[in-house]
């Protein structure tokens, strides 16, 4: 029996006091950076003093290494693939810095791509913050207690849950078909040729699934008005939520001011 | 009534002549039992859905008779006030999570938060749930993670943890080793002896046998033996509807022709019945 | 060991699925024309992982296969389909034809059959499982069990010389098993060897010339199904339970274990 995969995630278990924090809090904080980053004047300083802050917060939660290593492979590709692209070919490129035969490197886009690096960079680390420190259960559950009706709950959770079981069963429909002599390898034609013995499996593979599951539900309750009660506490406090309501209020007026401004 | 009333029922799925349940009369009192057998297509989940109210509420198709549960005409309620006496199993166990809950333990107390239970509670409840199931140390695992064996456990798990007077399953057990199937019907002794009434349609007879105290035989649609499994399973109609005798039976049956059971004897379905009815030569 | 004059020969096969998680350890077993055996265990065994390797599904980790008396790592597994065929257990996992004729002709045309053979090869699966009323029928119009026969019925028409069936009785009735136990003696006579991965231990004891068992990985028997059956301990250990007359033959000691009821009473 092949061992079932869990839902792909990135949470690492831990204590500290940013696993503490509410989901909501997580999610408001990188939104109100992400606008910071954006739309608040002050150029290099700013975004250097952000960066500091969010670097800052990994350290301070523990999660520092694992981050580093998902941080570098996600920007190296990045810096490799931007600072050439925008140094050679950025519109307002007119300073030249170094210019080797054919090769001409400018200014302009040379700070402009270091630019948008340390704003994607900003995001990432926002980001992991949220992804390394918050249980996928707690959200899920979050969700639906807040929003009162599982719904939404339902439509975040069960794509992240259920992609493990969907490749699975991807791997098994392609082994039955190859063990009947589907031969998925060669040419594009053939290659075309094997697609639907894949997908007419699949598609009706997973309509029986919905249709089951729907039911499923209905026997459970899943759309009773009657008042839910919820297993899962996700701990929050009213200092928690006066920060969620001033970061979201913060947010607000950064981009009242860019619009206004 | 307390129980299942099913009177004069035919079913028709949408877009098909053929009915598949043809004037079903029956009563499952309180506390029974009961085994549902037949071949393939002959009815037995169409029965058990009607039972749950999924056909024809979710299902639709043409209905005619009545179904009451524990005195109530199904017909005027909807499928999840019948699901507050009546649980259902079906026999694809990944199918029936939820698909939104991310450990096992959160999947069985669903269930209970939709009823509204206190918090307090539904943890007691599921706790003492998952130790009747044995899956008390996969509580903290993704149901996505667990085998096919353990899902179907699961799902039980989440249906008992309502506490259904009355428990339907259809084939459960078409997944599990020899060892997982006794510990199944085990489990739903259990549950019986408590007072859940239970409805189960099988294929393998000996267990019926061993664990049922009333067999519906169907064939085609319609109800054609209805009695103590003593007496259903080793009657002769059996072979007729597409079934065949446990090996018990069998066994017994070759031994009368040869004049090797006892006089006055009836035909044994258990292990236990037919040793006592060999006679040394 | 020599794998010539074996149609399938694992030697010492290990697999793994990562590290820690050892689905396989150095499993041996050779298995002849004309032989139909039966592959036990508990859920989660190993059964289907190791019947993964006989058509070159999964690569062993260390050891080999050979099918045939050919190195199962050098060929695809569509090449390999020619001579291994492998039922699946869950029949909506291969359903991809609009008829139910077609649907059986899939296998047979994949591996590049003239037009006559494969009428005569889908002719014959299609009647081995009572489908023959059924042929012009979309297989999802079809209730489970017809269309479990269709997926048996796909792998049948393949004719090749060694045929796996995981689970292949699961959710029939006892007409469908009749159905398929006829087919295993005609495929017995036809020289095919014929492995079988199931629960059904009465079936088993039945129907089958020996047993192979697994326990988390490791082969714990192959022989018998009188020995296998004699041995309660490993029975209970595997999550297995003695079939039927088994229990009645064991009960009254008889000098030869019995495995049929007709078995039983002869010799009672």
């Amino acid at each position: 029996m092949h061992p079932r995969a869990s839902y792909p995630t990135l949470f690492i278990p831990g204590d500290s006091w940013l696993h503490r924090i509410h989901p909501f809090n997580k999610l408001c904080y990188i939104l109100l950076t992400g606008v910071s980053a954006y739309l608040l004047p002050g150029e290099w300083l700013k975004d250097i003093v952000l960066l500091l802050i969010n670097l800052g917060f990994l350290l301070s939660a523990g999660i520092f290494k694992s981050a580093w290593k998902l941080i570098w492979k996600t920007m190296l590709p990045l810096v490799l693939f931007m600072i050439p692209i925008h140094g050679i070919l950025y519109p307002g490129n007119h300073t030249l810095l170094i210019s080797l035969q054919w090769f001409h490197l400018y200014r302009e886009g040379l700070l402009f791509a270091c630019n948008t690096l340390l704003h994607l960079l900003i995001l990432l680390v926002a980001s992991l913050l949220f992804v390394f420190t918050t249980l996928p259960a707690d959200l899920i559950s979050t969700i639906s207690q807040t929003a009162g009706s599982p719904v939404l709950a339902y439509l975040i959770g069960s794509p992240l849950l259920l992609l493990p079981a969907m490749r699975e069963r991807i791997v098994t429909i392609q082994s039955a078909q190859q063990s009947r002599g589907l031969d998925t390898q060669g040419n594009f034609l053939k290659r075309c040729y094997g697609l639907f013995p894949l997908l007419i499996p699949l598609v009706l593979g997973s309509l029986i699934e919905i249709e089951q599951r729907s039911v499923a539900l209905e026997l459970r309750g899943f759309k009773s008005e009657h008042p839910k009660t919820f297993v899962r506490k996700v701990s929050d406090s009213r200092l928690q939520k006066r920060v969620r309501q001033l970061m979201l209020v913060l947010t607000i007026c950064i981009i009242g001011y860019r619009v206004v401004g | 009534m307390s129980g299942i009333e099913i009177e004069r029922l035919t079913y028709h799925y949408p877009g098909t002549d053929n009915a598949s349940l043809k004037d079903v009369s029956l009563k499952i009192p309180r506390g029974e039992f009961a085994a549902i057998i037949g071949a393939n297509n002959s009815g037995k989940s169409t029965l058990c859905c009607a039972i749950s109210g999924i056909v024809p509420h979710l299902y639709h198709g043409r209905m005619h008779g009545i179904v009451r549960v524990n005195g109530t005409d199904i017909s005027v309620m909807s499928v999840s006030e019948i699901a507050r006496d009546v649980g259902m199993v079906m026999p694809i166990p990944g199918n029936q999570l939820s698909g939104f809950h991310y450990t096992v333990f959160e999947e069985v107390a669903f269930g209970l938060e939709n009823k509204g239970m206190q918090r307090d509670k539904i943890i007691e409840r599921v706790k003492q749930v998952l130790l009747m199931t044995g899956l008390e140390d996969l509580a903290e695992r993704s149901p996505y993670q667990l085998s096919g064996g353990q899902q179907q456990r699961l799902v039980l798990a989440a249906s008992i943890a309502l506490e259904p007077s009355i428990l339907v399953l259809d084939e459960p057990t078409a997944l599990l080793d020899p060892m997982g199937t006794t510990e199944v019907f085990t489990l739903l002794q259990r549950l019986n002896r408590q007072g859940t009434t239970i409805v189960i349609a099988e294929h393998r007879l000996e267990f019926i046998a061993e664990y049922a105290d009333r067999v519906i035989a169907l064939y085609n649609g319609k109800k054609v033996l209805d009695g103590i499994p003593q007496d259903i399973l080793t009657s002769s109609v059996l072979k007729k509807i597409g079934l065949e005798w446990t090996r018990y039976t069998q066994v017994a049956v070759l031994a009368r022709e040869r004049g090797l059971w006892a006089a006055g004897k009836p035909l044994s379905t258990s292990f236990f019945d037919t040793v006592n009815g060999m006679v040394k030569k | 060991m020599t794998q010539k004059g074996f149609q399938i020969c694992i030697d010492n096969l290990t697999f793994k699925y990562s590290e820690k998680i050892i689905a396989l350890k150095n499993i041996s077993l050779n298995l002849i024309a004309g032989e139909c055996v039966a592959l036990v265990g508990h859920n989660g065994s190993g059964k289907s992982t190791l019947a993964r390797h006989f058509n070159g599904l999964l690569r062993p980790f260390a050891g080999k296969a050979w099918i045939q008396g050919i190195d199962a790592s050098t060929q695809s597994v569509s090449q390999l389909a020619k001579r291994v065929a492998l039922l699946f257990q869950n029949p909506d996992d291969q359903i991809c034809r609009r008829t139910v004729r077609d649907e059986v002709a899939f296998g047979p045309k994949n591996l590049g059959y003239s037009e006559k053979k494969i009428d005569q090869l889908v002719n014959k699966a299609l009647s081995s499982f009572d489908l023959l009323p059924f042929q012009k029928t979309n297989p999802h119009d079809l209730g489970f069990s017809e269309r479990k026969r269709t997926a048996l019925a796909s792998i049948l028409a393949m004719d090749t010389p060694i045929i796996v069936f995981d689970e292949p009785t699961a959710g029939f009735d006892s007409h469908e098993i009749n159905l398929f136990v006829t087919t295993l003696q005609r495929l017995r006579e036809e020289g095919k060897t014929v492995l079988i991965i199931t629960h059904d231990m009465d079936f088993v004891a039945e129907n089958t010339t020996r047993i192979l068992c697994l326990l988390n990985g490791e082969k714990v028997f192959d022989g018998n199904a009188r020995d296998f059956f004699s041995d309660n301990n490993l029975l209970s250990n595997c999550r297995l339970l003695p079939p039927q007359v088994v229990r009645l033959s064991t009960h009254f000691r008889q000098k030869r274990l019995a495995v049929t009821p007709k078995e039983f009473i002869e010799i009672a």
